[in-house]
């Protein structure tokens, strides 16, 4: 599960998807500001059919959060 | 002009009590209705203290405008108000408190004393860095509890490698405002107190000149409310990251005043864009919106307004085009030519940007932002200010040559506070001497206190 969540983030961030792991932040993806991080929040929005709130986007510092973020909706990464 | 009479500090007193209260009853709220009503009580009243004593005479000013060109009669007199000091800071940082508790994402404090710590805690009050209840009150929870929780007055045990940190950071900070900021603060005046008539080259000088002072002034004022709060234990998110070096226009905001771009991020830039992030222009729109209101925020003053908005225009425009030629421009950026080339074209955005910060006189500003483009490669005034203002230069000089050096060498201040005493109190002396060897006599204010 996680290979398809970091082929979204590697779409999104135009970056290899083996360069992502829970760790990946905007502090190492230079491509993930504001904007993409937006791009990522409709893309992943798509994939699992589901809504994020403002509070879970501003809730997320790497990969790990947006995993976590996902659980809460029913989406289970490994 | 900001103000610091006793009295004003009523005005702290009213923001922390009215968000303590109004962020345990939206918490409280049986129905959304509610917590919405309650929510916007919240904002209402804290923005429109902000309003009243930050833009109030702005507004007035502009209606007068407006009512001469409409020939409506009268001028409303200005009312004249001071502002209060840290009023900009310390609403912000309460106002992210209820958001956070509305969306959900913090449960409020049940102790006023600690809400009003949190709110009122002196190292950032007047100047930043702008604290997240999130990660500082749990820090002032398990600091009570270690303490004598008997007692009535609560210890906070100051420890040896905190206090030697906490000093080493304020002592960076000082050097940074005394000995860089307010000899530097000479030149800049001398180029923009009337600019026009000067060469293009002077002009860019200054601009330089004030990066330059404008950084050290207010990191250096973050550095030592960061080294206070982490001599009492506290760990203060950084508020800058080298933004000298920064790549990009997107990079730049994540490392220039980064608890206000953060706070406008989230607490703006999101809530705006939310519903319409499928649409380019409407992401574009609200960016733009978000940076004139950062613009805003610094002063009530039109200049500001331009300097958000060239920001704004910068962002939107790097993020097309990196969309566009991102991919077939990857990997020459990757080398180390295309990064210094991408640091170049960054800062002379970010200085260009730094004239509309600087100059409020449209005249003055229109003058020095043709010359800063428009170059005239005239030459003899730029050398005569530099023969006149001979150490401001050299100043900027060493201040490039030492930010090179933490830059390549990562986090100074710790390193420094590792160092054993005899090399740390010679570390000190070589920061206190230049310090009063050329103090000012009259030292300049710290810029952002004037936000």
């Amino acid at each position: 599960m996680s290979k398809k969540l970091y082929e979204i983030m590697s779409k999104v961030f135009d970056i290899d998807a083996s360069e992502i792991n829970e760790q990946s932040s905007p502090e190492t993806i230079e491509r993930w500001d504001s904007f993409h991080g937006l791009a990522l929040v409709d893309a992943l929005e798509i994939e699992y059919g589901i809504q994020f709130t403002i509070s879970e986007i501003t809730d997320v510092k790497n990969t790990l959060d947006i995993k976590r973020h996902l659980k809460n909706h029913g989406i289970e990464i490994e | 002009m900001y103000y610091t009479d006793n009295y004003l500090v009523t005005l702290l007193i009213f923001t922390i009590l009215l968000h303590f209260y109004i962020g345990r009853a939206i918490f409280n709220a049986n129905s959304s209705r509610r917590k919405k009503s309650l929510f916007v009580v919240g904002l209402a009243g804290s923005l429109g203290l902000l309003g009243f004593f930050k833009y109030s005479d702005f507004s007035i000013t502009q209606f007068n405008i407006l009512g001469n060109i409409f020939d409506l009669g009268s001028e409303i007199s200005l009312l004249n108000l001071a502002l209060p000091i840290g009023i900009s800071f310390y609403t912000f940082q309460s106002l992210s408190y209820i958001i956070d508790i509305y969306r959900g994402s913090l449960t409020p404090t049940k102790s006023l004393k600690e809400y009003a710590f949190f709110v009122a805690f002196f190292p950032p009050l007047v100047a930043g860095p702008i604290l997240r209840a999130s990660h500082f009150l749990p820090q002032l929870k398990e600091k009570l509890e270690q303490s004598n929780s008997s007692e009535k007055i609560k210890l906070f045990i100051i420890k040896n490698a905190d206090l030697k940190f906490g000093i080493s950071l304020m002592a960076i900070g000082f050097f940074k405002k005394m000995f860089f900021a307010d000899n530097i603060s000479p030149l800049v005046d001398n180029i923009f107190s009337n600019p026009i008539g000067m060469e293009s080259f002077s002009i860019i000088l200054g601009t330089i000149a004030f990066g330059v002072q404008i950084y050290c002034d207010f990191s250096g004022y973050s550095d030592i409310a960061i080294g206070a709060a982490a001599i009492l234990g506290f760990k203060i998110p950084l508020n800058f990251n080298k933004p000298f070096f920064a790549t990009s226009p997107s990079d730049y905001w994540t490392r220039w005043h980064i608890s206000l771009s953060t706070w406008v991020r989230d607490y703006l830039y999101y809530p705006l864009v939310f519903k319409h992030r499928r649409s380019s222009i409407m992401v574009f729109s609200c960016l733009l919106a978000s940076m004139l209101v950062m613009g805003l925020w610094h002063g009530a003053s039109w200049n500001f307004v331009i300097w958000g908005g060239l920001h704004g225009i910068f962002l939107a425009v790097f993020t097309v085009l990196r969309k566009k030629y991102g991919k077939s421009t990857e990997s020459f950026f990757k080398t180390n030519y295309g990064k210094i080339s991408s640091i170049f074209i960054t800062q002379y955005l970010v200085f260009f940007t730094f004239i509309a910060f600087r100059i409020q006189n449209s005249d003055h500003m229109l003058y020095s932002m043709q010359k800063y483009i428009f170059l005239d490669f005239g030459i003899y005034q730029t050398i005569e200010i530099i023969k006149n203002n001979e150490f401001p230069i050299l100043l900027l000089i060493l201040f490039a040559f030492l930010h090179y050096i933490s830059y390549k060498k990562g986090n100074l201040s710790e390193r420094i506070s590792k160092l054993k005493l005899r090399y740390w109190i010679l570390f000190l002396f070589c920061i206190i001497l230049p310090i009063s060897l050329f103090y000012v006599g009259s030292p300049q204010e710290f810029i952002y206190f004037e936000f």
